[in-house]
């Protein structure tokens, strides 16, 4: 089966004056068309940069891709150069970031803005696009967009300004849009509505999302497939109820313990992950969660977990589930909760 | 990755733990001076222009006594002299050595650019702190802020010649007298910048941190906001002294500033105005070489400064 | 003596903007926390949580009413019982790299207010430092680095070991969370509640997580626009909300689960929030209230106790 994206063995590594850090260090995944692809992690854990080398974004000359590849609809976008990438930017991936104001124009009309993507991208004269950016507009939720469309982006409030951006990355119909970390800046009822509209325009156009995040309340929210990074690395990935329900990782089991349970009345203790994640700049050579599990063995420290497939889509990169490790079930279930 | 092809089966037992550290700091540290210092190397245009710099300050020093000549010694029948093995740069028509009163002018004028530079930094970073500080504390906070704004305002708009022209004719002419006259007027500059600076600086939460804490008033401007923005004040000090040389040359080349036999580079290209079209051209050359080389040099030097302050670079 | 650590009567914080137009970040806002009580404060950015906070610990002026602090108006106060008074509130501050001056080495910053108050010199000075660096789970080897070398996290225990350092009993928490990570996040609140077990502290917790805040808060208050519109339990305000605004604001949360997606109706508000600069005149919320009345523009309805420990303002009540 072909993906619509595929992401292939990345590595991708950042020169600073005191060395190398390795942002990315293998990391695989796919996105299928029309679903959400939730990538979670910290920061600093590589799933910015991961966006950031799918749309040819990586920061030069300091960052660069080392080895992998990134098929989108077969065509390798590693091999692209700058042109290549712009225009499949524009036309075939959608962007929006967490902050609206840096991909708006501040000196330039809303409707101007998306009028330029149409005219640029679709060929359209001004009148049509000017039509079909008020259509957009009223698509994301954006009412009295006539008028709306002659003012600036000082003149939107938060979540308008990220509905815009919305409309700018649905201008062109993309197959798939990235979304990274597209509500964390806004309110929390802001939020609702923005996940609200990325659901029912994926509904609606069958639109692909890679939505990056760290609030795992978003991904329960909206997520058909998970992919969770740290370090560097994909350490657990699987289907949304794969991943809540039967974790595989003991970072996967840390994240959702750290997370107070709404629904639960009792004022119960919560169950931190110790310690901070590794320095990319030196990763450790094992597994690199293993400085912080409650469940190290030795071979953690040496060598790096390969993949162990639990179903078709659900996969994760733990020793613990090695034939050979020792069956420490109560403690696991423990720490599984 | 692929699963190693070594035996790993006796690592399967839970690791000693008590070794593991998690919270060590791995990055090699680099101070935020050495930090400064190895992107102002990096830059060939500011090693340069701080090279330059360092070779006409010890020229200042010694360049005078590197010949048998002293800058101000009269010798009427060698008027004139083009250069020579004898007299480096030549000599003027009352047969003094051009190279030695090239070097005694740059004393001269480095002295002046410093000292101009230096109290422009004290009282501007003074008034600029006050004000900044005080702007927004109260109605008395207010008042004092837009008291000594109105003051930098007025200086502002007053022309620095006019000053100068009543200073010289007020009190002697001379280098404190050039100091002062540059200094009255020059410090606003800095006034601003810091005014400016300080005013971003007590949003920051560390402030409001030190002031929770019953931190003092001055404890505060001088533990938190003055060091972090020394970049910027070093960065305006390279801009600033060479704008004061340059103004005393000028107003020593108008006959306001420095007075003859007193050599400054100014002074000279004065002198030496009236022989330029009799073929004397090193008179007027040297003391207008060092006065571009020294321009260049701190200008280069800042720029590559700035850009090395600025957190954004790498 | 009373039984409230701290009393917020009517205060009001009003900001001037330009020549004529005012914000009113804080508007007429009254509340008492217990003595070894966690009071949450939830509301959206721009409801004046924070200004909340800061005009409490006397950061900025109150432009009218009183801050009580253990029954002592704060603002009757002068020279050396205000000092003292203040030690004894602290705050722990949102940004960890903004709220560290990136030029001092961590021993001084934790010791800024031993320092201020000359608590200690010298040796003992030192002493205390590594005190309150273990204290707070860092290592004594760490008082002589820089802040930048430290993670989001430890930078957040930094600033928590320089509020303790002056032995404060209540601390204002100004969204201590909401710039870290989440597994860095449950690190952090499980250190906040083990420090006001063994210090017998009392916080006012700020943030926008409701989750967290439902977490570590006995009452939970929520404000709007610069007014508290509902002030109860944390069981009481997630089991019976009154106020339409806390009722939106709790159905906006994210489920926990994907097999609860759904199952939660949500109350989406219309619009956004109006402009501090031109509020709607009555109630601030009845421009998105979906259950809005003719009163609602009249009149700003009043801050009552509906029940035993449920205060609202709302005229449906």
């Amino acid at each position: 089966m072909s993906h619509l994206l595929e992401v292939d063995d990345l590595k991708v590594s950042f020169h600073v004056s005191s060395g190398e850090i390795q942002a990315l260090r293998g990391v695989s995944f796919h996105v299928n068309s029309g679903e959400t692809l939730a990538v979670v992690g910290e920061s600093g854990c590589g799933k910015s940069v991961t966006a950031q080398a799918i749309m040819g974004m990586i920061p030069s000359p300091q960052g660069r891709v080392k080895e992998g590849r990134i098929l989108f609809k077969g065509q390798d976008l590693t091999k692209f150069n700058k042109k290549q990438f712009r225009s499949v930017r524009g036309s075939e991936i959608g962007m929006v970031f967490q902050d609206p104001m840096t991909s708006l124009n501040p000196t330039m009309k809303v409707g101007s803005q998306i009028d330029e993507v149409l005219v640029k991208n679709q060929k359209l004269s001004k009148k049509e696009a000017k039509q079909k950016t008020i259509e957009l507009l009223k698509l994301v939720g954006i009412s009295d967009a006539s008028s709306r469309y002659s003012q600036y982006p000082h003149e939107f409030s938060g979540g308008m300004r990220q509905r815009v951006v919305i409309a700018i990355a649905l201008a062109c119909n993309p197959e798939l849009i990235i979304a990274d970390e597209p509500t964390t800046a806004l309110d929390v009822t802001i939020q609702a509505q923005i996940l609200e509209l990325l659901k029912k325009l994926q509904k609606e156009r069958n639109t692909s999302i890679m939505l990056i995040t760290h609030d795992l309340g978003v991904v329960a929210e909206v997520a058909d497939r998970v992919a969770i990074m740290y370090a560097g690395v994909v350490v657990e990935s699987g289907r949304v109820e794969e991943i809540f329900e039967n974790p595989k990782h003991p970072y996967t089991w840390g994240l959702l313990n750290s997370v107070p349970k709404l629904e639960s009345s009792e004022k119960e203790r919560l169950i931190p992950i110790e310690g901070s994640p590794p320095d990319l700049f030196a990763p450790p050579k094992g597994c690199p969660f293993a400085e912080r599990c409650p469940f190290t063995m030795e071979v953690c420290l040496e060598h790096m977990p390969g993949k162990e497939v639990f179903s078709e889509n659900h996969q994760a990169r733990c020793w613990l589930n090695d034939p050979r490790a020792p069956k420490n079930e109560e403690l696991i279930a423990a720490g599984r909760e | 990755m692929s699963q190693p092809q070594i035996n790993i089966d006796h690592l399967f037992r839970p690791a000693d733990k008590e070794s593991l550290h998690s919270d060590k700091i791995a990055r090699p540290y680099e101070s935020y001076g050495k930090e400064v210092i190895r992107k102002v190397v990096k830059n060939k245009m500011a090693v340069f222009g701080f090279v330059l710099l360092v070779v006409i300050i010890l020229l200042s020093i010694f360049g005078p006594h590197m010949v048998s000549h002293t800058p101000s010694k009269q010798n009427l029948t060698q008027g004139n002299l083009p250069l020579s093995s004898e007299h480096w740069f030549g000599t003027d028509d009352l047969g003094r050595d051009v190279w030695a009163r090239t070097w005694a002018g740059a004393r001269i004028s480095l002295v002046i650019g410093f000292a101009a530079a230096i109290i422009d930094l004290i009282i501007g970073v003074f008034v600029g702190g006050v004000s900044g500080y005080m702007a927004g504390r109260g109605k008395t906070g207010d008042r004092i802020d837009n008291l000594l704004m109105r003051i930098v305002e007025v200086l502002f708009g007053i022309p620095y010649l006019l000053v100068v022209i009543l200073l010289m004719v007020m009190m002697k002419p001379g280098i404190t007298t050039m100091i002062i006259a540059l200094s009255i007027t020059g410090w606003v500059g800095m006034a601003r910048i810091v005014r400016g600076q300080i005013l971003q600086l007590k949003q920051q939460e560390f402030v409001l941190a030190a002031e929770k804490l019953g931190t003092s008033h001055a404890k505060i401007i001088i533990r938190h906001l003055l060091p972090n923005m020394m970049g910027i004040i070093i960065v305006n000090l390279t801009f600033t002294i060479p704008s004061a040389i340059f103004a005393e040359s000028f107003l020593s080349f108008l006959g306001l500033g420095v007075q003859a036999p007193t050599a400054s580079w100014g002074t000279m290209a004065n002198d030496s105005l009236g022989v330029i079209l009799s073929g004397q051209w090193w008179r007027l050359f040297f003391p207008g070489l060092m006065i571009s080389l020294t321009m260049f040099a701190f200008n280069a030097f800042g720029d590559g400064l700035q850009d090395a302050l600025d957190p954004k670079s790498k | 003596m009373s039984e409230y650590v701290l009393e917020v009567q009517e205060v009001k914080k009003h900001f001037k903007m330009g020549a004529r137009k005012t914000v009113k970040s804080v508007d007429g806002i009254s509340f008492a926390i217990r003595k070894g009580e966690t009071l949450g404060l939830v509301g959206e950015s721009g409801s004046g949580k924070s200004t909340l906070g800061r005009t409490i610990v006397g950061l900025y002026e109150t432009t009218s009413g009183n801050v009580l602090f253990n029954g002592e108006n704060t603002s009757n106060l002068n020279g050396k019982e205000k000092k003292e008074l203040s030690r004894q509130m602290q705050m722990i501050f949102q940004d960890p790299t903004a709220s560290l001056n990136p030029r001092m080495k961590v021993g001084d910053i934790i010791a800024e207010g031993i320092d201020a108050y000359k608590l200690l010199r010298g040796k003992e000075r030192k002493e205390r430092v590594i005190e309150l660096l273990e204290k707070v789970g860092l290592h004594a080897d760490h008082a002589k680095r820089f802040p930048h070398e430290f993670s989001g996290g430890q930078r957040q225990r930094i600033g928590i070991a320089r509020a303790l350092a002056v032995n404060p009993s209540f601390i204002v928490a100004d969204e201590p969370i909401s710039a870290l990570d989440v597994s860095i996040q449950a690190q952090v609140i499980n250190l906040l509640e083990d420090l006001q077990k063994e210090q017998e502290l009392t916080y006012l917790f700020i943030a926008h997580d409701l989750a967290m805040v439902k977490h570590i808060s006995d009452r939970i208050g929520v404000m709007y626009m610069g007014k508290l519109v509902e002030l109860t339990t944390s069981e009481t305000l997630f089991q019976d909300p009154l106020h339409p605004y806390t009722h939106a604001l709790l159905s906006a949360i994210p489920v926990t689960e994907p097999k609860l997606r759904g199952t939660r109706e949500r109350i989406m508000l219309s619009g956004d929030p109006p402009s501090p600069l031109n509020p709607p005149t009555g109630c601030p919320f009845r421009t998105r209230c979906p259950n809005a009345i003719e009163k609602c523009g009249e009149e700003m309805p009043k801050w009552k106790e509906i029940k035993e420990e449920h205060w609202v303002a709302c005229h449906l009540f």
